[in-house]
């Protein structure tokens, strides 16, 4: 694996508090593109919530997914650009039709949405674990009701207190 | 907050290196509030533990909303140290 990779992806994995945007122009100026950096990013994420929830249930981390023969799209939206992060993103008003459905219609889509929208799918595929593991948007604000075993207030507390653990303002 | 003590202390022991606190909050927490409870506890854990990479990795920041909103308790607490605007 070429190293600029297994180097996104360990401080990713190991370190992400301490991430910098001096550190991620380094690494986007060489070999790796800011698509790829994203899709790095994504995948390692995919694999810490799915890892860290067996681990919280106690079980084996799942085995990773055989790889496929193809090749990858290459897709960059025509709309990316730079936005308020490190790395391009879509706003709402420039979304095209390959990146249809990645954001909310009735809101602004927060900045958390918008991180991935340089690869639209991996805005898809991150955030239907958000929906399975977390809550679905709209249920997200729906105080009037509960929709897991644990109430929202509690739901809150445990994204707190890891997000303070990992240093992670947002 | 009913059982916020060990919600934490569960989030503390996934996040952490040492089994057996995990194996003691988790056995608390299906015991006390039930296997549901447990596995959606579970998937909140990791799903912050992963959602939390994307922000910083992709230097997000916050929206001035959600920054008008916590000031108070940012400032409180010294979250503000934990903000990309403070690493180079």
């Amino acid at each position: 694996m070429p190293e600029p990779v297994v180097e996104v992806v360990h401080r990713v994995r190991t370190d992400p508090g301490r991430l910098g945007e001096q550190w991620y122009r380094g690494v986007t100026a060489g070999e790796l593109s800011e698509e790829q950096y994203v899709e790095i990013v994504s995948i390692v994420a995919h694999v810490v919530a799915i890892d860290t929830m067996a681990r919280g249930l106690g079980l084996e981390a799942l085995p990773l997914p055989r790889p496929e023969a193809g090749s990858p799209t290459r897709y960059r939206p025509p709309g990316a650009k730079p936005g308020g992060a490190w790395v391009p993103w879509i706003e709402p008003c420039d979304v095209g039709d390959s990146e249809a459905g990645i954001y909310p219609t009735d809101r602004p889509p927060a900045n958390i949405l918008k991180a991935m929208s340089l690869v639209p799918e991996e805005v898809r595929s991150f955030f239907d674990l958000v929906t399975n593991q977390y809550l679905p948007g709209p249920a997200m604000r729906d105080f009037a009701q509960e929709y897991r075993a644990i109430s929202h207030a509690q739901i809150e507390l445990l994204a707190a207190r890891v997000s303070a653990l990992n240093r992670c303002l947002y | 907050m009913p059982h916020g003590r060990l919600l934490v202390a569960f989030a503390e022991a996934v996040l952490g290196d040492d089994d057996d606190p995990l194996s003691r909050t988790r056995n608390a927490l299906a015991s006390t509030l039930g296997a549901t409870a447990l596995v959606d506890a579970a998937g909140v854990v990791g799903l912050f533990n992963a959602i939390d990479r994307i922000a910083d990795a992709a230097g997000i920041p916050l929206e001035p909303e959600k920054a008008a909103a916590s000031a108070d308790f940012r400032a409180a607490l010294d979250l503000d140290s934990f903000s990309i605007a403070e690493r180079a």
